[in-house]
C-alpha cells in the first residue's frame, strides 16, 4: 500500500502530464498559508512596539508636568 | 463549573495567555500533519484512473473547501454569543475568523478552477459546488468590507454579527437553490466526487491533511485574534505590563 | 391601527412631497434596458430570450439604488428611535415601514416592466409571469435591502457597501424568479415554484424586519 509513485524526482515534478496544475495549486496554497502566517506574526510585533511607542510617550509626558 | 469555565473566555487577558500556548500547539501539529499528508498525498497515493495525476490536487482543494464552510459557521455561533452575551472576544472571533475563511474560500477557489481545467477542459464551470463557493466567497468579503466601513469597533463588530447570522441563515438556502438550478441547466456527468469509494491509500491522506488544515486554522485564528485582543486592549494594565516585560 | 396608520400615512406624505425618488429608479430602469440592444444586438428573438433575465437583474439594482436612503433621512431626525418607544414592537414598526415603501416605490417601479418588456420583444404571457415573480419575490428584497441601509446606517464610507454587501443574499430569490420565468417560456406549470418564492418572501418579511431592528438599535444606542 505504501510506496514511491514516482522513479525520480524528476517524474514527481513532472507528473505527466499535470503538474503544471498540480504545483501551481500547492504553490499558492502555500504562498496563501505562509503569507497569512507571516502577516500575523508581523502586525502582532508591530501591535506591541506601537504600544511600547505609545507607553513610552505618554511617561514621558507624565515626567514632565 | 461549566459556567465559570464559559465566563473566562470574557476574559481578554485569560485568552491572550492560553491562547499563546494553545498557538504553539497548533502551529507544529498543523506543519507535521501538512508535510506528512501532502507528502503522502503527492508521492505515495495511488494515481487515480481516470484523472491521472490531476486529482492530486483534492488533498489541498476538498481541506480547504471544507474549512471555508466550517468557518463560515464558525462565526455565525460567535455572532450569537456577541449579540447574546456581549462577549468583546467573540467579535475578535468574527473579525479573525472572516479574514482566514475568506482566504481559504479563495483558495478552494482557484484550486477548483486549476483542478478544473485538466478535467473538465475549461477553468470555470458554473458547477453548483464551485458556484455556492463563489457566493461564500461573495458573504465573507461582505463581512469583511462592512468591518472596514466603521470607525467605532464595537458598532461594527455587531452590525458584522447580524450580517454573519443572517448570512448563515441564508446559506442552506442558497446552497439548495444553486444545487436545483445547477441540475435545470447541466447535465449530471460532471459530478467530481460521485464515484465507487476510494481506497485506504487514497483516503487517509485526505483525512491526515483535514486534520491539518483544520490546525493550520486554528493557528491563523489563534495568531490574529491574540493581535486584536492587544490592540483593543492596550490601554489595560495587564497589556502595559506585558508590553514593557517585553524587551 | 392608529399607529400604523400613522406610519403609512407618514410615508404617504413623504412620496408625495418627493415624487422623484419614485421616479428615478423608474429611469434607471429605462435607461439600463435601452442600452441592451444597442451593446448586443436589435435581433428580437436574441432579446426575447434573455430579455426576462435582464429584467431582473435590472429591476433589482433599480431597488438597491435607494436603499441607503431608505431609513437614512428617518434615522437622522430621531423618527426612528421615536418608534422605539411606541406602544409597539419596534420591528413592527418598521415592517409595516418596509411594507408601504413596498407600496408606494416598488409596486410602481413593477409596474413599467411590461413596457420594457415589450420593447425586448417578449412574449405577453411571459411578461404576464415575469410581473408576477416581481410581485412576489420583491417583498423580500425590499427587506434585504433595508437591512442593508440599517447595516451601513453608522459606517462612514458606505457608498456602495450596502449592495455589494446584499447582494450575494439575493442568490435564491433570483434562481427561483428564473426558474418560474423559464418554464413558463416552455409552458409547464409554474405553481409549486411560485409558492416557493412566496415562501422566500413571507419568511423574509417575518425575519429581516427583526434583524433590521437590531441593527438599527446599534446606532440609537451608539448616538446618545
Amino acid at each position: 500500500m505504501i510506496e514511491w509513485q514516482f522513479e525520480s524526482i524528476g517524474a514527481l515534478i513532472a507528473m505527466t502530464p499535470h503538474g503544471p496544475f498540480v504545483w501551481s495549486v500547492y504553490g499558492l496554497g502555500l504562498v496563501v498559508l505562509g503569507g497569512l502566517t507571516l502577516h500575523f506574526r508581523q502586525s502582532h510585533r508591530r501591535a506591541i512596539t506601537r504600544i511600547q511607542r505609545q507607553f513610552e510617550r505618554e511617561s514621558e509626558h507624565e515626567s514632565e508636568t | 463549573m461549566a459556567w465559570q469555565w464559559f465566563h473566562q473566555w470574557g476574559s481578554p487577558r485569560w485568552f491572550y495567555e492560553r491562547a499563546e500556548r494553545w498557538q504553539f500547539w497548533a502551529g507544529w501539529i498543523a506543519l507535521v500533519l501538512l508535510v506528512l499528508g501532502t507528502v503522502w498525498g503527492l508521492a505515495i497515493a495511488p494515481v487515480d484512473y481516470q484523472q491521472g495525476h490531476s486529482y492530486r490536487i483534492i488533498y489541498l482543494h476538498v481541506p480547504v473547501a471544507f474549512l471555508a464552510q466550517a468557518l463560515y459557521l464558525g462565526m455565525a455561533v460567535a455572532a450569537v454569543v456577541l449579540l447574546v452575551w456581549r462577549m468583546k472576544l467573540a467579535d475578535i472571533a468574527i473579525q479573525a475568523l472572516a479574514v482566514v475563511g475568506c482566504a481559504f474560500c479563495v483558495l478552494a477557489l482557484v484550486s477548483g478552477a486549476i483542478w478544473g481545467k485538466p478535467t473538465w477542459g475549461t477553468y470555470w464551470v458554473w458547477d453548483a459546488r464551485l458556484t455556492s463557493m463563489l457566493i461564500l466567497a461573495f458573504l465573507y468579503l461582505g463581512i469583511i468590507g462592512l468591518r472596514s466601513a466603521f470607525i467605532d469597533p464595537e458598532l461594527a463588530g455587531k452590525a458584522c454579527a447580524i450580517l454573519a447570522l443572517v448570512g448563515a441563515i441564508n446559506l442552506p438556502i442558497i446552497k439548495y437553490s444553486v444545487e436545483w438550478w445547477n441540475t435545470l441547466h447541466q447535465p449530471a456527468s460532471l459530478k467530481l466526487t460521485e464515484r465507487p469509494a476510494m481506497p485506504a491509500s487514497m483516503w487517509v491522506p485526505l483525512l491526515l491533511n483535514i486534520c491539518a488544515y483544520y490546525a493550520a486554522a486554528v493557528y491563523l485564528l489563534f495568531a490574529s485574534m491574540r493581535t486584536l485582543v492587544l490592540r483593543r486592549e492596550r490601554r489595560a494594565q495587564w497589556v502595559q505590563a506585558l508590553v514593557r516585560a517585553h524587551d | 391601527m392608529d399607529i400604523e396608520r400613522r406610519i403609512i400615512a407618514r410615508e404617504w406624505r413623504l412620496v408625495m412631497a418627493r415624487p422623484g425618488d419614485i421616479l428615478k429608479p423608474m429611469w434607471f430602469l429605462l435607461v439600463v434596458i435601452s442600452l441592451i440592444p444597442l451593446a448586443l444586438s436589435p435581433e428580437s428573438s436574441l432579446l426575447a430570450e434573455i430579455g426576462p433575465a435582464l429584467i431582473w437583474v435590472a429591476t433589482l439594482l433599480a431597488i438597491l439604488l435607494n436603499m441607503e436612503s431608505l431609513f437614512k433621512d428617518d434615522f437622522i431626525d430621531g423618527v426612528l428611535e421615536q418608534w422605539t418607544f411606541w406602544p409597539r414592537p419596534f420591528a413592527w414598526c418598521l415592517a409595516i415601514k418596509l411594507l408601504t415603501h413596498w407600496l408606494f416605490q416598488i409596486v410602481p417601479l413593477i409596474l413599467i416592466t411590461p413596457v420594457v418588456g415589450l420593447m425586448l420583444a417578449i412574449e405577453v404571457h411571459v411578461i404576464v409571469v415575469l410581473l408576477v415573480t416581481l410581485l412576489v419575490a420583491t417583498p423580500a428584497l425590499t427587506c434585504f435591502s433595508g437591512l442593508g441601509g440599517a447595516l451601513t446606517l453608522g459606517a462612514t464610507r458606505s457608498s456602495v457597501l450596502g449592495v455589494l454587501v446584499m447582494l450575494p443574499l439575493f442568490v435564491p430569490v433570483v434562481i427561483l424568479a428564473a426558474g418560474v420565468i423559464t418554464r413558463a417560456t416552455d409552458g409547464a406549470a409554474v405553481g409549486p415554484l411560485m409558492a416557493l418564492l412566496a415562501a422566500f418572501s413571507l419568511a423574509a418579511g417575518l425575519f429581516i424586519p427583526i434583524a433590521i431592528a437590531a441593527a438599527i438599535r446599534l446606532n440609537i444606542g451608539g448616538s446618545t
